[in-house]
């Protein structure tokens, strides 16, 4: 890998409550590409939170180590406050995080906090709310509450986006959200990437997302990173997929289901453009195939 | 169709200048299962609050069993009658066991004991939750604590359940349980279940699917006739399910697969006959 952001090896992370522990993580090595977009997916209880929340230095690893460009998470001597500038993380549902007036006191919250002038405030709040298809002019002096779902979302989204962060974690950004929220939102982390050249981390149980959205998927289960690969990679697997507990995308699960009754398909074909043709090749079809890609 | 279970009678309902419903009628059978079906704001939980009374109609006016919402005597038994299940999990937790949250709404009415116990018992056990009842509900899963939700309104022995996006914080497999719940439930009480919900994947086993959309009811059939109108639900700002379109996709190319293949399951076993 070229250009490793943030890296673990062999992190372990315990819960301790009275006499009880239990390891939410367990031995997981990673590296995330700096620029890159990367999903972990995993169901409840597989570790996927717990394991992100050291990215920015939420959680100490119990055993092994997290770097975060170049910042040893686990040291004692790191500053978070320098980690958390660099990583910023929203967590499930961040609309009830907001909490001001209007949208832009709530945008500019964190970086009044950073000793800059309200000049560089203002640049940085118009920037963050437009990265995310708010107006500073239109949307800046509602309330939040006024907002719909999807745009409370990315309010919250740009809150944290104003504090320039390199690496943005968002643990389930799209539940709660309907088909328009979610392509809107998946249409902005798309932009942020590439204008802004953010690493993105998404937290997710939405395959669909993953498949849209990643360069690369890591799969937890009971706290162990049990698979990783790009998404096309991982989804043909959806046998593996079932057996972490989650459901592949439905073309994958359609196309094992073919497989298992004998039809020759082949495993790469995830997306609705190949699995048509696929399909109709194999059940020997006079009709031509879309795309061209007829050929017997 | 026999005579509806619940019905909607041109009902329209505004917060402040805000038309959320706009000259609605629907009628749900008993023992129908209907999937409300929308985008955020087109006004699908605005007209699941009208079913049991939550909200009355500005104009219009929905019954219930003969049971009119908008007086106030017959509203309270209307809450009986149609049971609601909500979004937000764990918001509907009232105790500190699983046993007394499902007991509570029976509490309240003031049943006697034995029959709390009894109905209490049997709700648990329908739902499959009889094993979790001395947990605290905030210990559970999110799929676990919409049982627990399920449960204390079945225990009330509603004839109909009302489901307010009760899937959409729940992860996959979760939320394919709790459908698979419901209509378990309707099969075994006869129970008719309203689902609201925006995945349309949760709804080719409905018998019904009611799209609302601007405040109006703009389509309603059965999910083999609603489907595939793909152009139509797209406009309707809904996400249509990747087996579905390629199932009209090897449709229009001339792979004979009947209309009812809507399901991952039954799509392979149109291709692979």
């Amino acid at each position: 890998m070229t250009d490793a952001l943030i890296v673990t090896r062999n992190l372990t992370h315990t819960y301790r409550s009275g006499s009880m522990t239990v390891t939410a993580v367990r031995d997981v090595s990673l590296e995330i590409e700096r620029g890159s977009t990367v999903a972990i997916i995993g169901i409840t209880g597989s570790g996927k939170t717990t394991l992100v929340q050291h990215f920015n230095g939420l959680l100490r690893p119990t055993s092994g180590a997290v770097i975060v460009d170049g910042l040893d998470v686990g040291s004692k001597d790191v500053s978070l406050s320098e980690l958390r500038r660099r990583v910023g993380m929203l967590f499930q549902s961040p609309e009830r995080q907001l909490f001001e007036r209007t949208v832009y006191a709530d945008v500019a919250f964190g970086p009044r906090r950073l000793g800059i002038t309200e000049a560089e405030v203002r640049a940085r709040v118009s920037a963050a709310l437009e990265a995310v298809g708010l107006s500073a002019r239109e949307h800046g002096q509602r309330s939040p509450f006024e907002l719909s779902g999807g745009q409370m979302r990315r309010a919250a989204i740009a809150g944290v986006l104003a504090m320039e962060p390199q690496v943005l974690v968002l643990d389930e950004p799209t539940v709660g959200l309907d088909a328009e929220g979610r392509s809107e939102l998946y249409g902005y982390l798309r932009r942020l990437r590439r204008d802004r050249g953010i690493t993105v981390v998404v937290v997710s149980h939405d395959m669909a997302e993953v498949a849209a959205l990643a360069d690369r998927a890591y799969v937890m289960h009971y706290g162990r990173l049990v698979m990783q690969g790009a998404p096309r990679e991982v989804f043909a697997q959806p046998e593996a997929l079932l057996r972490w507990g989650l459901r592949p995308p439905p073309i994958s699960e359609l196309l094992a289901i073919l497989r298992a009754r004998g039809l020759d398909l082949p495993h790469d074909a995830l997306s609705l453009d190949s699995a048509f043709d696929a399909i109709l090749r194999a059940r020997g079809n006079g009709h031509e195939p879309g795309g061209g890609q007829g050929v017997q | 169709m026999t005579r509806a279970l619940i019905e909607l009678e041109r009902v329209s309902y505004s917060y402040g200048p805000r038309i959320a419903l706009d000259d609605v009628s629907l009628e749900v059978a008993a023992g129908e299962y209907v999937v409300v079906l929308g985008r955020n704001g087109g006004g699908k939980t605005t007209l699941a609050r009208h079913l049991n009374g939550l909200l009355v109609p500005d104009r219009g006016r929905v019954v219930v069993e003969g049971l009119d919402t908008r007086d106030p005597e017959e509203r309270r038994k209307v809450r009986d009658v149609v049971g609601m299940v909500f979004q937000q999990p764990a918001q509907q937790i009232v105790a500190t066991v699983v046993e007394d949250d499902v007991a509570w709404a029976l509490a309240e009415r003031g049943l006697p004991g034995p029959v709390i116990r009894e109905r209490v018992e049997r709700a648990m056990e329908a739902v499959g939750i009889a094993d979790l009842r001395d947990l605290p509900p905030h210990k559970l899963s999110g799929g676990q604590q919409q049982r627990v939700a399920i449960a204390g309104v079945l225990a009330l022995r509603p004839r109909a359940i009302v489901a307010d996006e009760a899937t959409a914080m729940l992860d996959p497999l979760s939320r394919l349980e709790v459908v698979r719940l419901l209509h378990a439930l309707r099969r075994r009480y006869g129970l008719a279940i309203v689902q609201v919900t925006h995945l349309l994947e949760e709804v080719a086993l409905a018998d019904r699917v009611a799209v609302v959309d601007g405040g109006r009811l703009v389509m309603d059939g059965p999910p083999e006739e609603v489907l595939w109108d793909l152009e139509r639900l797209r406009q309707l700002g809904l996400a249509v399910p990747e087996q579905v379109e390629l199932a009209a996709r090897l449709r229009s190319a001339g792979l004979p697969l009947s209309p009812d293949s809507l399901t991952v399951e039954a799509l392979a076993r149109g291709i692979a006959r």
